[in-house]
Order: C-alpha cells, then structure tokens, then sequence
C-alpha cells in the first residue's frame, strides 16, 4: 500500500514535471511561430559596393558634413536647417539623413540620389526659367519637414535604407546630365535642403560646365549654409506652404518665420525666386491670409516674384480632403493680383488660362502653356517681345 | 405560467432585436468615423464579441452573487437605454477626443482604442443581460439543468434574424441611428419592466407612460443627432457644411458643400466631388474624371458602346458623350447616392443622366457583367481603390475576365488606382504591380500610365492600348471636342515619356521574385528603355509569383496591400504589424493548435493517479467543452465569413440576398439550438458533442473540396439555394452545439448561469478571434481554401480532445 503510494507519488512528481515541461515547451513554440510574424529589418549593411553601377537598396555613402557644433557627452547639434536637432551618438536627426559618428556629423544624402529623371522645367515649376526646356530633375529620401500633403512620402518621409538609391558621385550625375542634353539640374521633388553637401557638389560642377542649377526647396534651411551655396545657383523655387505660423507648426511640422528669412536672403543675393502656394482647402485658404502673403511678398520681394496657386488633390494623410474648388485658385490669384503681384499663376490645373504669362504692361499673352507644354514664346533676351518690358528670370 | 414563459421568450427574442440592430447602426457610425476597410470592420466586430463575451461572464458572477433576477434584468435595460445613444455621441467625438487633425484619416492604433474602448460599456451590459435571462428562464421554471440556457439562445438568435430584417426593411429609411437604438432600447425596457413588474403597479398608465416617453425620445433625438453628426464633421472638415445626410442600406451617406463644390462621402470615405449646379465651368472642377473620360475613349478608333462601372457622377458620363457613342450602360450600385447628389450635381452631369443614350443600371457590377448580353468596344471602371473585400471584386482576375468577355475583338478596358509618383513603398508598388499583373493575366496587352493616379488600358488586341501622345490627340481632335478642362495637349503632358517609360517599368518587372511581395520593387535603370522595349522584353522576364501578385476572388491579396498602403500612410512612426503578417505561414498556427492538445494529454497521464482522478476529470472535461465551444466559435464564424465573401464574389452583391443569407445562418441556428433542446438535451454526452464537431469538420471539408465545383456553377439559382444551404447547415451545427455544450460543462461546474455565462463567452470569443483574422488575413493571404480548412481543423482538435474526455462525465 505504502510502495503504491510512493510510486504514485513519484509518479505525481514526474507528470508534475512533464506537465510542467509541455507548458514551457508549448510557450516556446508560440513564441518560435510569433517570431515568425514579428517584422523583420530589411536593411542591406551600411557599406558602399565600390563602383557599383546599378541602384542598391539602402546604399549610403556617409560623407563628413561641417555643419554641426559639438555639444557636451558625445552628442552634436546639427547647423543645417532651423530644427538644430540635438543629436545623440549613433543617433539620426529628424530629416533620418544626418548621423552623429563618433562626434561627427555625417550626411547619409550624397551620392546616393532616389530620383534621377529628366524633366520639362514646367513640372517643378519653374515659369520663368527657360520655357519649353528640360532639366535633371535629382533628389535623396529624407525630409526636414512633414507635411501632410506631401506628394513624395514614399521617397521623401523615409530613411535612406528602406529606399533604392542609385550610386551617383556629383562628376556622374554631371555625365549623365550632359548626356540627357539638359541645360540644368534642378534639386528637386524631395527637400535639397537634406542633401545639401551633395547638391552643392554637384552645383559647382554644373556651373563649370555652363548649365543652370535650379532648386525647389520648402526653404527650411539656416541663412549661413544658404549664403555659401547661393552663388551656384540660378534660379529657387521656394514652396511658402502658407503664411500662418500655426499652419506651419501644426500641418508642416516647422516654424514660418525662416522660411521668409530664406525668401529674402535669396532675393538679396539677386537670385531669380519664384514661390509656390499649395491651396489646402480649410488649411491654408483664408483669402485675407493669402493677401497679407501677396503683399509682404510685394513689399519684401519685388512685384515680378512669379506666384504658383497649386492645386491640392486628396493625398497622403489627407486622402478624405476634397481638393481645391478652382473656383478658390481663381479667387487667390484675383487677391495676389489686386496686392500688386505682376506674374500669379494657377498650377496643376492644366489648360487653365493662370498658366499662361501675360505681360504686365502691354497685357500680350507672351508665354502659352497648356500643362508641361509651351505653345509659344514671345520673349527675346528677356523682354517682352510686343512692348519691351524686362520679365524677371532666366531666359538666356 | 404561460405568461411568464413567454415574457422569457419576449425578452430574450427582443435582446436578440436590439443587439442586432445596435452592432448595424454601431458599425455604420464607427465606419463614418474610421476609413472603411476591411480591417476596421473586422476590429469592430471583434471588439463587439470580445465583450459581450466578457459581460456574459460577468453576469454569471454577479447573477450568483445576487438573487434578485428582476432588478438585474431592470437594471441592464435601463443601463442599456441610457448607454446606446451616449455611446453613439461619443463615436462621433471620437476625433476631437483622440485630437486627429483634420481631414486626416484614423490609424491601426486609434481605430482599435477607439472600437475597443466606445463599444465595452452597451456590449458588457447586453453580454450580461444574456446570462440574466437565461437566470430568469430557470427561476420561472424551477429546473436546474442547462435548458434555460439553450431556450435562450434560440429565442436570441431568433431575435437577432427579425432585427437585422427589421432595420434593413424599415428602420434604417425611418428612423435615424440615435432614433433607433433610443426605440429597441426602450422597448427592451418596457418589456422587462412588464415582465417584472412591481406589485401594484398600474398596467394602463403603464402602456400609456412608455407610449409618451418613446415619443419623448424619438424626438428628443432627431435634433441630438443632427448635432452629433454636424460636430463630428466640424471635427472632419472644419468650415465645410454638412448639407445633407442619408442611410443608404450601403452605408451612410454626407454631402458637404464648400465654396461652389460639393463632395460626397459613403461610409466615411470621399466618393466624388464635383462642381455645384450653378458652376459655370465644372470640366476645370472635375479635371481628373474628364482626364480618365477622355483618355479611356480616345484608346479606340470607333467607340460606339461603352459600359461605364461607377464613377459616373463625378463627370466621367458627361464628357464620354462628347465623343460619338451611340449607348452607355451606366451600372451604378447605390440608386439612393444617385439621388442624394441629383440637386447638387452640376447641369452637365444632369443632362447626361437623361440623355437618351445613357442605361443608367442599378446594381452590382459583378452580377451585370455576369448576366449581360453586349458587346461594348469601351469599359471604364470608375471605382475607389481596392480597400475592402467587395471593393476588391472589381480587380480580381475573374472580373477581368467576366468583363473581357463583353468586349468586342478591338475592344479596351480602362481602369485607375491611387499611388505615388514613385512608387517607392512596398505596398504601394505592391498593390498596383498586382492590379498590373492580373489584368495582364487577362488581357494580352496591357499599358500602365500615370503618377498619384495610375491608369491601366487593357485588350486583346496588341494595336488598341497605347500611350502614345500624338495618336490619341489626333483621335481627340478628330472628335472635335469641345469641352471645359481638356484639350488636345493635355495628352503630352499626362503621358510624358521618361515617366510613362518609368511606372511601366517598375509595376511590369516588380512582383517576379519569390519574396518580391516582402521586399517591394527592386532597383531601376536611370532611364528605363521605351515601351515597346519594355514590351518585348517582357516575354523573357521570370514568372510573376501567382499567390502573391495575382488577385482573385478566391485570394483577394489586393485589398490586404491597399490595407498596408493605408497603415503605411496613416500610422505615426512605429514599424508596421501588416508586412509581418505577409510572412507567416501556414504551420506557424501548428502550436496554438497544439496547446490544448498538450494540455490534455498531461491531464490524461495525470489522471491515473487515482487520488486525483475526479478533479483532474473534471478539469478534463472542462477543458474539452470549452475548447469544443472555443473552435465551434472560430470554425462558424470563419465560414460565416467566408461564405458571405465567397458569395458576393461569385454570385454578385445583391444587399437583400446577402442580407438573407445571414438570416438562414440564424434561423438554422435557431432550429439546430430548438433540435438539440426537444431531441438531444434528454441524453447529452460527450460522445454526441464529439459527432457534432466531426460534422462541423466534415462540413467544412466538403466546401474546401467542392469549392471549385461551386465557383464554376452558371445558373445563379441553384448558387443561391447552395449557399443558403451551406450556411443554414453551419447555423444548424452550431445551434445543435450550444445547448448540448452548455449542458455538459454545466454537470462539471453545477452553476447553471454561470456555467451559460462562461460557455457564451468562450463562444464569443472564438468568433472574436476570426472575426479579427478571417477577412483581415486568412482569406487575402492564404485563399479562402484555407479558411475551410482552418476551420475543419480547429474542429478536428475539438473531436481529439472531446475523444480523451469522453466517459469522464457520468463517471
């Protein structure tokens, strides 16, 4: 009697223990199939393939970049753009491009282009810069902003390492410019800003060869950084996303004031500017707003500054906005008009009449435009070609 | 005694009614709120069950604690009354209490707070009333077994049936959703309160007090709603005006006018907008349907008859007459949305509609396509993203193909999705590659064009789909056309060479890898070769990977990667769950499916120790019970699911047949649940649980093997009668399951509520789990063979371990 007690006992021990082992052993399987769920970094090494001629998945070339200062405990403040992101070792800044090694800070935008395509100068856009021509369109991922809005998220709001990046040094994509037979690179569809150091690599190399550099940028970038690369350039498009402070913080993710100090500084620098207005319904379209923008952009920047009205199509994460009434476009341009502004025209509304140029003086249609198609030109050496008058840009 | 049985019955048959017609209206509001796709749908039914589960096994615990049935039951409905419509006000805050900007869309995260956190108190509380009836039934009858709470359940299924018909027949064109659930609510309570009413109470003041405050209550809430809905779009769409609000049995629909434009959502999501009837130029306004009108139209030489699928009230039909057609068939499923944007549509689209040449067709597309007899030498499809599962039907390849054949030997189909000019993101890339690859796998010749939007011209014949510029503008011209926000030129720049030559390479050389759906488009030439490059190159391409880039109705992958395009959009900065889940494998639920075995095979071992051997049985058999009424959850739900999809998809959406074949699902339950109470509660064992589950796995079996069989059935008829058999036949088993379950796991546990109580909840959950995964995951990735299949196995871990437990019960 006793011994079966023990037996049963030991065997109560054993099954004790074998229960016991089936419960973590089933916990282990779980988790072996839940790690099978569990998303995994796809991430190619951070290494350069020497030479490499086609485009490689998270391919970056990390260069030193000078614009930084040295803060206490390793980490650094990044002097480029008006965020100054305090970065950490080993850390990335909020633009996910700028990388803080061993003190340092490094540029993982350059050489490294996502977007490389030729382009009519029109699409950028660019008015008054050579019409009916065509330009290298070129851009890196990352953005020192997050707009709602924005059209390029998938190549703009990422890291360079879940994106396909061609490796171009600035002397190839001078090559490949030169062989596409375009006048100019533009700097373009993402934020230049962030690939700053390539860009004016490239700047210096473009201008040498005789073509234009353009750039289309929000503008978020320190006057120091800007000054040094002004003298390359010929031409900016500088996006004004509105002229509300509270806007820019809260559907741009930036502050307003540097943009109009990076308006000005171009304008001081006698590069041509042309600015591009994104009418969001509800978010950025106070008609009263948008004159108060006309007139400081009148009084501060001239009343030849060309003045884009963009249309808004439901995107990104305001895929449920319906888009700009054109009735709104017509509205705007009416307002920036009356304020003086000499050259205000309606983009991406194809074949609508604020595409086209009108001279200020003599009122002759001088430049016709049906989307990315320029009909006809009647500007010569800059002037208009019935009355004479100079119109801004560059038409040489 | 016949009194107070049948207030039992009325009671429950009305919990059944109201908790119906709450999770309908609960759902068409969250989805106003939430985008409605497919994986919202499936967290609001899933946080739905989830705690009407929990509140039935909190009503068993409280109703043991306390014995005073009819002040529980009281306090409930009250509870009920009062939560229904706040929570439906609160739904509608739910952007400005989760501070979501405007205009933006809700993400994973906030869809899954905000339906778990708005729905727990209504759901708890309907959860509870279940358990508080089935306490009332045994009380009236002064029995102990489990019959109370099988009579309960059929009276609920009952109800469930009578309520969906109800709202969908009357309710949703009477009354507004806070009208609705105020009435069910109140009548809920009025029918308690008779049931137990207090001594001395008068019965006529009764009837005559409930008649004024449900009058007092339906019209306190027309003007609550109103606000509700005018502060929810305030919080939407800041400064736009909310014009006008309609239930459409599809979803509710808002007007919302700003400046001269009005724009129309369904179901929370923006439809179309166009330019106000008194707009003098509504060709600028609706530039991107004019586009799609005339860049489809100018694809073929002679286009004399063309079949227009959604769409048409955003432009499209007015500037297809521009060119020389001679009949549109116009198939338009919502007839309500048609005439909730008749006053506010611009003249041009009015004139259209009542031209001569145009058939506007009421109806699923899916169905037409089926059954019409034409021929058409243009078919544009005009409609919203692939985000949902019956979405998706019109990007499967057997639409395509359904279509193909509609068309003439030179005819072309033209259809558009959302994307980036990029198409840089895996999902992005991966969805429109798939819309790429199953056309192509239609159509022999295939062209892609575009940036935010993406055009794909498909036919037959290798001269018709072209992108070339200079053809169709000579096409265009030719017509002499005469419109707003069009012109010759615009070809140029909507099809500009370096961008043409790019999407077409990326979409046409992504998805031929393996793991091509994981990694997203590979790396590509700075400057793509020509079209007709790309074309003959494609023949010596590897094969595109079927499973993973080809739709179909019976793997729908392309609402699962519209699914991820819309969390890569929407969720803020941490990493996405969804491309993991395109990872997993079909053995990686081997191990869940393992536990309950493992478990039971140690209390098998444990039991031959003799001292242990009663608690370790009972324990047993608890575990088997639960487990079976855990995959009867799973395993019904799953093919409830499946078959419904299954169903719009072969046969078309034709609301009141998809409508109806849900309610065979709940009257076969209801007949199964009053089966196994008349004939099998007598003699219920282990045994007879075991033969049910084996039917339920042989049932799915038998659908996972005569599928293709059914697919391929011509006479919509015979389609119809199988699939309301096949469900019925699931209803039945699980209605057969219930009861016999109930009764077993009572004789273990001894307390009737609350062992009704815990077996309710475990069934509830079991359908929250596939609730949560069916259409969000199994039938998108792994096909809907093996959502049968999932569910025969899950029913085939049931019998095993019923099998071990068997004998252990009147032992």
């Amino acid at each position: 009697m006793r011994k079966q007690e023990n037996n049963g006992r030991n065997q109560g021990m054993s099954r004790r223990a074998l229960l016991d082992l089936g419960w973590k052993g089933m916990a282990g399987l779980c988790l072996s199939a839940l790690a099978g769920c569990v998303p995994q970094q796809t991430a190619e090494p951070e290494t350069k393939t020497a030479l490499a001629q086609g485009p490689s998945k998270g391919f970056v070339a990390p260069v030193p970049s000078p614009w930084y200062s040295k803060l206490s405990r390793g980490a650094v403040r990044c002097e480029l753009c008006p965020n100054q992101c305090t970065i950490e070792p080993d850390k990335r800044g909020s633009c996910q491009v700028r990388e803080n090694k061993e003190e340092s800070l490094y540029t993982l935008a350059y050489g490294n282009p996502v977007l490389v395509r030729d382009d009519p100068v029109e699409r950028n856009p660019f008015f008054h810069v050579r019409p009916g021509t065509r330009s290298l369109s070129l851009s890196t991922a990352g953005c020192n902003l997050a707009c709602r809005f924005c059209e390029v998220w998938d190549m703009a709001l990422v890291a360079p390492e879940d994106v396909y990046a061609h490796d171009m040094p600035p002397q190839r994509v001078l090559e490949h410019a030169q062989a596409t037979e375009v006048g100019a690179v533009c700097y373009s569809f993402g934020e230049p800003v962030v690939f700053y150091e390539y860009m004016a690599a490239i700047a210096r190399l473009a201008k040498e060869a005789g073509m234009l550099n353009l750039m289309q940028t929000a503008g978020y970038v320190q006057p120091q950084p800007l000054a040094e690369l002004l003298p390359y350039l010929d031409a900016v498009n500088v996006d004004l996303k509105g002229f509300e402070p509270s806007f820019y913080r809260e559907a741009v993710g930036g502050e307003l004031e540097p943009v109009l100090q990076t308006l000005k500084q171009v304008r001081d620098a006698g590069v041509h500017i042309e600015i591009t207005n994104l009418l969001i319904p509800t978010l950025n379209d106070d008609m009263d707003v948008i004159e108060d923008m006309c007139r400081w952009i009148a009084d501060e920047l001239g009343p030849d500054v060309p003045l884009h009205f963009a249309r808004f199509y439901p995107l990104y994460k305001l895929l449920d906005l319906p888009r700009t009434p054109v009735s709104a476009l017509d509205k705007a341009r009416q307002r920036a008009l009356q304020a003086g502004l000499r050259y205000v025209y309606v983009a991406r509304v194809p074949g609508h009449e604020g595409e086209d140029t009108f001279c200020p003086d003599c009122g002759e249609l001088i430049i016709d435009r049906e989307g990315f198609v320029v009909d006809a030109i009647h500007v010569e050496d800059g002037r208009c070609r019935f009355c004479g008058t100079d119109i801004p840009g560059c038409f040489a | 005694m016949t009194r107070k049985i049948s207030s039992g019955l009325c009671i429950a048959l009305l919990l059944g009614l109201t908790s119906q017609i709450v999770q309908v209206v609960f759902l068409r509001d969250l989805l106003m709120v939430f985008h409605g796709n497919e994986l919202s749908i499936g967290l609001i039914f899933a946080a739905w069950m989830a705690w009407v589960g929990l509140g039935s096994y909190l009503g068993g615990t409280i109703s043991i604690r306390y014995a005073r049935t009819g002040v529980l039951l009281r306090g409930s409905a009250l509870g009920l009354l009062i939560t229904l419509p706040v929570t439906i006000v609160l739904m509608r805050e739910v952007r400005s209490l989760l501070t979501v900007p405007p205009a933006t869309q809700l993400s994973l995260v906030d869809i899954a707070v905000s339906s778990i956190v708005f729905m727990a108190p209504a759901c708890i509380l309907m959860g509870m009333h279940f358990v508080y009836i089935v306490r009332l039934w045994r009380d009236e009858e002064q029995s102990e077994d489990a019959s109370a709470a099988g009579k309960t359940y059929v009276s609920e299924a009952l109800g469930s049936a009578l309520g969906g018909l109800l709202f969908t027949t009357v309710l949703v064109h009477l009354l507004n959703p806070l009208q609705a659930v105020g009435l069910v609510g109140a009548l809920l309570l009025f029918v308690v309160m008779i049931a137990q009413r207090p001594q001395g109470f008068a019965r006529p003041l009764f009837y005559i007090g409930f008649l004024g405050i449900a009058a007092l209550l339906l019209a306190l809430m027309a003007p609550l709603d109103h606000w509700a809905h005018t502060r929810q779009w305030q919080h939407f769409l800041p400064r736009h005006e909310l014009v006008d609000t309609q239930s459409s049995r599809y979803g509710d629909i808002a007007v919302v006018q700003y400046a001269d434009q009005f724009s129309f959502y369904q179901s929370g999501q923006l439809v179309f907008s166009t330019a106000g009837a008194d707009e003098l130029h509504p060709g600028w306004e609706a530039q991107d349907s004019v586009s799609f009108a005339h860049m489809a139209m100018t694809q073929h030489e002679e286009p004399e008859r063309v079949l227009l699928v959604g769409g048409g009230l955003g432009g499209t039909l007015g500037e297809i007459l521009k060119h020389p057609v001679t009949a549109i068939d116009y198939v338009e499923l919502d007839e309500l949305l048609l005439e909730a944007a008749r006053p506010y549509l611009p003249s041009s689209t009015k004139k259209a509609l009542a031209d001569p040449r145009v058939q506007v067709l009421h109806g699923d597309a899916r169905l037409y396509v089926k059954t019409a007899d034409a021929q058409y030498d243009v078919i544009l499809i005009d409609m919203p993203d692939p985000a949902t599962a019956v979405l998706n039907r019109y990007y499967t390849k057997e639409f395509f193909a359904e279509a193909a054949s509609l068309l003439g030997p030179e005819g072309v189909l033209v259809l558009h999705s959302s994307s980036t000019p990029q198409l840089q993101r895996t999902a992005v890339a991966n969805r429109n590659a798939t819309v790429y690859h199953t056309l192509r796998s239609v159509f022999d010749h295939v062209v892609v064009a575009g940036d935010r939007i993406m055009l794909y011209i498909a036919s037959q014949d290798a001269e018709h789909p072209s992108v070339d510029a200079v053809l169709l503008r000579r096409r265009y011209e030719e017509r002499e056309i005469v419109t707003d926000g069009f012109a010759g030129s615009h070809f140029h720049t909507l099809l500009e060479d370096t961008g043409v030559r790019r999407v077409n390479w990326v979409i046409r050389n992504h998805g031929r890898t393996p793991d091509a759906h994981l990694t997203g488009p590979g790396p590509q030439p700075l400057l793509p070769g020509s079209l007709a490059e790309q074309i003959e190159e494609e023949a010596g391409l590897a094969p595109v990977n079927q499973d993973r880039f080809i739709n179909s109705d019976l793997r729908p992958i392309g609402y699962f990667y519209t699914l991820m395009l819309w969390d890569d959009i929407t969720r803020p900065f941490h990493q996405s769950v969804l491309p993991g889940l395109l990872r997993a494998q079909p053995w990686g639920v081997l191990p869940a499916a393992a536990l309950p075995l493992v478990l039971m095979l140690a209390i098998c071992l444990g039991s031959r120790i003799r001292r242990r051997q009663p608690l370790l049985r009972r324990l047993g058999t608890r575990l088997a019970v639960l487990t079976t009424v855990l995959t009867t959850g799973i395993s019904t739900m799953m093919l409830q699911i499946t078959l419904l999809f299954v169903f719009q998809s072969v046969y078309g959406f034709v609301y009141e047949l998809v409508g109806l074949i849900t309610a065979f699902f709940m009257l076969g339950l209801a007949c199964g649940a009053w089966l196994a109470h008349r004939f099998l509660l007598r003699r219920y064992s282990i045994t007879m649980l075991t033969y049910i589950q084996l039917m339920m796995a042989a049932v799915s079996m038998l659908l996972w093997l005569g599928l293709p069989a059914i697919v391929a059935l011509h006479s919509p008829a015979l389609l119809f009668f199988l699939f309301a058999m096949v469900t019925a036949t699931a209803g039945l088993i699980n209605g057969v399951d219930f009861p016999v379950a109930a009764a077993c796991y009572t004789d273990v546990h001894r307390q009737s509520e609350k062992s009704a109580g815990v077996v309710y909840a475990m069934e509830l959950f079991g359908a929250c789990i596939s609730a949560a995964l069916a259409s969000t995951v199994v039938v998108p990735i792994f096909g809907v063979g093996a959502s049968f299949v999932l569910a025969a196995g899950v029913s085939i871990i049931a019998c095993i371990l019923l099998l071990m437990a068997r004998g252990w019960l009147h032992a």
